[in-house]
Parts: structure tokens; C-alpha cells; sequence
């Protein structure tokens, strides 16, 4: 059995609940606003985990579940918690099973996307960088300083440059312009990331297991999430393929950093070199699905599936999302190719 | 130059300056939160091609990391005084930037860094009792149950396994070597096992031994009492440091 835990109304979980109805698995959602009406325990016996979790006044053992989706919220920002007193006993039994659960999910001998763990490399971009270069991938030149002089000297260096969060923190990318300098001094309380602006093309790719779903983003935005506010037209998203041996290097760099399901985020710049300035490991890809039609719910439903051993069941004879391109099921031409082996950033938008 | 980085209170790292001096380290110096958060003119550079950080200490010396050879690493925290001065509705940004901050730049120090950091622990992993029991059992050492259910405070997952009055040796293991408390070859090569499955260089591992010689895993940590190691231990550490600027 699949387990989801999350908001069902909430758009990726929405998504995939329901390719998981689509496809015919089999999947026990747990709405932590029901935390209520849950209960779990589990132990770590001579290396084996157990355990039981109740729900509505099921039971369901612990070992049954081969896979989880995991997009839970704070608990303690529920609407059923968040105005109870710390001490309160409901708000007491929320932190609890949302602890013993996501403890459970970590040590479950299971398929977990994603276990918390290797979601933590993302706590630090600059640090995240450094694991990404061991891939093979280019990152930007960044500076984090308190520095304004050295700030002052890396814009020299570059030209232009962009600010963001170093944290997990959601923060909008700006260029550093002419009113920013002019406070530059606020950087000495606290070290802000800095990084030499890179032209090109942003790609956005989502990794799950083995398929990759490549989108390209064209906008005049720096931050093209808010392209509409930076620059008044939307983003376009549109589907692309990517070489072989890129393909090959997102997948191995999700895996490495321990990630069933990433969304990388690269920009190809005109003389085909491949940046890559992040791994989101818990990537919102409803946003690049509802303007591509990229099956990436599908393949999440699918690679949910797989580890649960049924993804076959009721599927077969349907083309499957693979990283070959996405399912070919209304006889459309199959996307252009990417650019050859030697040009490995070399994208081309899909008819 | 070598550097200690540790809490202000952390004695261990104290004792470990001195003890690495005695053996003939060449600049050993100890570097603690509090002169970490005092610092100023942080720079950290990052790209494919290198890493590197550079400040000014309170003292008036610049520390680069071209000069670090190796870092015996004890800082648990990112010092966050000046997150603490922020305005309120900056303040939780401010901490998270500054761990963030110190996480990328404290990997990136120098070549050899015992313990290095990770996201979960800035001198290595903080791990959850679950998680123990799962690495211990999988090392070869006598670890009891771990049981937790939505009745328990999450803190139950932090306090060692084994409960009684039974008393507790610590072993302590630097690379493939175990010092402190004298165990059987059978528990020091679990120790190693565990250290190297937890992806730490050093490491504390505490037993309950009982009187017919079981001895049971009841906790680890990558802040050990070195002392407890003595000179073997500081010796070994040495070398450890020096590998890297040998290499």
C-alpha cells in the first residue's frame, strides 16, 4: 500500500491522488487535519521496524506500506492546532504522531519521497553547490559576505549580479541594482548570498526515480516564479527533451543527494554550458505541469506504484512517462531530440 | 595553522588545544562561538572551482582558509547573536541564513575536518534514537528496542536506549581506531562500523555493561569527552589533522 500524507486538497497531492485513482493504486491518504482521528506507533526491533498506524478507526500495519508521498505541513500551523495553547492535549497528540510518523518514514524499510534526511542539503544553497559540483555541473561564482567592499569588488568582477536567500527560506531573486548598493551596509549583521548573474536559458527539471521531465522557461524575468511583478508578462513554459548524458547526470545527482524526486534547476547559456544553481527537494511541479502537460504527477504516481509492485497491474499497453519523453498515448509526434553528445545543453522546445 | 572550533564551555576542545600543541602542531588555535559571532568581514566565495572563507577574528587577525590544515570541528550551533539583535519580523529569517551561512562555509574549510558538517548537525549528525538502533543493530553492537509511539514526547528520541542503573563506559572512535574505555575487539569493531555507517570521523559511543561483561549501545555523540581518550587519542588526532597537509 501507498501511504500519502498531506493536504489532499493541495495541488501536487491533488495531482497525484489522482493518477494513483487513474492508474489503480493502492493508497491510504492521511489528511493531517484528521490528526484527531490518527494514532501510530512503531519500534526498531534487531534492525527491523514495525508498527501500526490507525486511522478512523482502521488499522493498518506499518510493514504494509512499501511507499509513501509525504507533503506534510507543520502540524502546529494546522487549523486545528495553531490557536491551541502548546500544552493543549489535541495540540500535544499532533506533535506527537506527526513526530512518530515522520520518525517512522526514516527509518521505514519503504520508498519515502522524500525522507527528510537528504532534503537537508537544500537547508544551505552554497552548501548544496559544493555536493553539486562533484557532479560535473557548473555553479555560479557566489559570495556571501557581510562585506560591502567585497560585494562592491565581486559586482566589479561580474558585472551583474543577483541576490537571494542562502537558506531554504523562500526569498524572490533580485539583481542587485544601483538603491540596493545604497544600503549595502545592512549586509554586516548578517552575511547575504551574492551571485554573478549567468545569461541563458532556465530549465527547470523534475527528476523522479529514473524519468526526467525537462521544461524550458522563457521570461525577461530574474526570477521568473514572478515574472508577471519583474517584468509584466508571464513566464512561457514549454516541454523539451534533454541530450542523453545530461538526462544521465540529473538523475545521478538526485540519487547521490538521496532524492526519488527532485526538481533541478539549470540554465543553458548560449555557448551550451550547463549551470546548475539548485535541487529542490520537495519541488511544487504543478506549476510546470499545468503549463506543459508534462505527465510529472503520473510518473510520481507510477514510481509510488512500482515500489508497492503493482505499477503494472492495470497499466499495461499504456506508454509510460519515461525519460525518453513523456507518454505518446494521442499518436503526437514525439518531441525533437536534444542537441547531440557533445552538446549536451542544447534544448529544443517540443512542438 | 589548525584550528578548534567549539562552544564557548566546550572544555574538551580546550584540553585538545593544549594536548595538540604539546604534540608538536604548529599553530593551534582555538576558535570559539562566541569569537565566530563577533567576527566581521565575512567573505565565502563558492563555485565549481573552489571554496574558500576569510574574516576578521575580534582580535584584529585575518583568518583565511588557504592557512587552515586541518580543523578538529565541536561546533554544535551556528552562534546567532546577531540574528537575535534582528527586528522581530526578521529574526527566524536572519537565524536561518546564518545556519545556512556557516554550514556552507564550514564544509568547505579545509580538506580534513573532524567532524565535518552536515545539515542535520553542524559537527555531524544529530540522530534520532530510531536511527541508532537502526545503524547500531546494522554494526554488529547489542542495542535494545527503540519504541515510539504519538503518546511520547518527541524528546523521548534523544535520550539513550538503554535505561538502568548499569554502568556506562564510553568508547570513543577516531577513523578506525577506538579509544577510551577498554571493549572487547568484537565491540571496537562495531564502534568503527558505526562511525563510519554515521559518516563521522569521531565519535563518542556509550554502552550499558553489565555485570556478566554484555555490553548494550545506549547512545552516541559527535562531541565526546576527549579527555576520556587521553594522549593516545591526541596523538591519533595529530596524525589524523596532519594527513591532509601530508597528502
Amino acid at each position: 500500500m501507498i501511504l500519502l500524507i498531506g493536504i489532499p486538497s493541495e495541488t501536487p497531492m491533488r495531482m497525484v491522488r489522482e493518477q494513483l485513482d487513474r492508474l489503480g493504486g493502492n493508497y491510504l491518504m492521511f489528511n493531517q487535519r484528521h490528526f484527531a482521528s490518527a494514532d501510530l506507533w512503531f519500534e526498531v526491533r534487531d534492525g527491523v521496524v514495525d508498527g501500526e498506524f490507525r486511522l478512523h478507526g482502521h488499522r493498518y500495519p506499518l510493514a504494509g506500506f512499501k511507499a509513501v508521498y509525504t507533503r506534510a505541513m507543520d502540524d502546529g500551523a494546522l487549523p486545528e492546532c495553531k490557536d491551541l495553547a502548546p500544552t493543549d492535549p489535541q495540540r500535544l497528540h499532533a506533535r506527537g504522531l506527526h513526530d512518530a510518523l515522520m520518525r517512522w518514514s526514516e527509518v521505514a524499510p519503504a520508498l519515502v519521497i522524500n525522507r527528510c534526511r537528504p532534503m537537508g542539503s537544500n537547508s544551505s544553497k552554497p552548501y548544496q553547490a559544493q555536493l553539486i559540483a562533484r557532479h560535473g555541473f557548473l555553479t555560479p561564482p557566489t559570495l556571501v559576505s557581510s562585506d560591502p567592499d567585497q560585494v562592491r569588488a565581486f559586482l566589479a568582477q561580474h558585472g551583474r549580479l543577483i541576490y537571494k536567500s542562502a537558506s531554504a527560506a523562500r526569498s524572490i531573486v533580485e539583481t542587485l541594482s544601483e538603491s540596493d548598493l545604497a544600503r549595502l551596509d545592512a549586509i554586516r549583521w548578517c552575511p547575504t548570498q551574492f551571485q554573478a548573474f549567468v545569461e541563458g536559458t532556465n530549465l527547470r527539471v523534475h527528476v523522479v526515480g529514473d524519468r526526467v521531465y525537462p521544461t524550458a522557461i522563457a521570461s525577461e524575468a530574474v526570477d521568473y516564479r514572478y515574472a508577471a511583478r519583474q517584468s509584466g508578462t508571464p513566464a512561457e513554459l514549454r516541454e523539451v527533451e534533454l541530450a542523453d548524458d545530461l538526462a544521465q547526470q540529473c538523475i545521478d545527482l538526485a540519487r547521490s543527494l538521496g532524492l526519488s524526486f527532485a526538481g533541478i534547476d539549470l540554465k543553458i547559456t548560449p555557448d551550451d554550458q550547463v549551470y546548475c544553481f539548485e535541487v529542490n527537494p520537495s519541488p511544487a511541479f504543478s506549476y510546470y505541469e499545468a503549463n506543459t502537460g508534462q505527465p510529472i504527477s503520473e510518473g510520481l504516481a507510477r514510481c509510488l506504484m512500482e515500489a508497492d509492485g503493482k505499477a503494472h497491474d492495470q497499466t499495461d499497453g499504456q506508454a509510460e512517462a519515461t525519460r525518453d519523453g513523456p507518454a505518446n498515448e494521442l499518436n503526437e509526434p514525439p518531441p525533437p531530440r536534444a542537441g547531440a553528445t557533445a552538446q549536451p545543453g542544447e534544448i529544443k522546445a517540443a512542438s | 595553522m589548525y584550528l578548534v572550533l567549539s562552544d564557548d564551555t566546550d572544555w574538551s576542545a580546550q584540553w585538545a588545544v593544549t594536548q595538540l600543541a604539546q604534540q608538536g602542531l604548529s599553530d593551534v588555535r582555538w576558535i570559539t562561538s562566541r569569537m565566530l559571532a563577533y567576527s566581521s568581514r565575512w567573505s565565502h566565495h563558492v563555485d565549481h572551482e573552489r571554496c574558500e572563507v576569510s574574516c576578521w577574528l575580534p582580535d584584529g587577525t585575518r583568518l583565511h582558509s588557504d592557512q587552515v590544515s586541518g580543523v578538529l570541528n565541536r561546533l554544535s550551533h551556528a552562534p546567532l547573536d546577531s540574528a537575535a539583535m534582528a527586528v522581530p519580523g526578521d529574526r527566524d529569517y536572519a537565524m536561518q541564513e546564518l545556519g545556512a551561512f556557516y554550514l556552507s562555509w564550514l564544509h568547505g574549510l579545509a580538506t580534513r575536518t573532524v567532524n565535518r558538517p552536515t545539515p542535520q548537525g553542524l559537527c555531524g549528525r544529530w540522530m534520532h534514537a530510531s536511527e541508532w538502533a537502526m545503524l547500531a543493530h546494522a554494526s554488529g553492537l547489542k542495542t535494545p528496542v527503540y519504541r515510539q509511539s504519538a503518546a511520547d514526547s518527541p524528546e523521548r528520541g534523544y535520550a539513550p536506549l538503554a535505561a538502568g542503573e548499569l554502568p556506562r563506559r564510553q568508547v570513543i572512535v577516531l577513523g578506525e581506531q577506538c579509544f577510551g574505555a577498554i571493549a572487547p575487539d568484537d565491540i571496537q569493531a562495531g564502534c568503527v562500523k558505526l562511525a563510519r555507517a554515521a559518516e563521522v570521523d569521531l565519535l563518542g559511543i556509550d554502552f550499558a555493561v553489565s555485570d556478566d561483561g554484555i555490553w548494550t549501545f545506549s547512545s552516541a555523540t559527535a562531541l565526546p569527552h576527549l579527555p576520556d581518550g587521553g594522549a593516545p587519542l591526541i596523538s591519533a588526532l595529530a596524525d589524523h589533522l596532519q594527513q591532509a597537509r601530508l597528502s
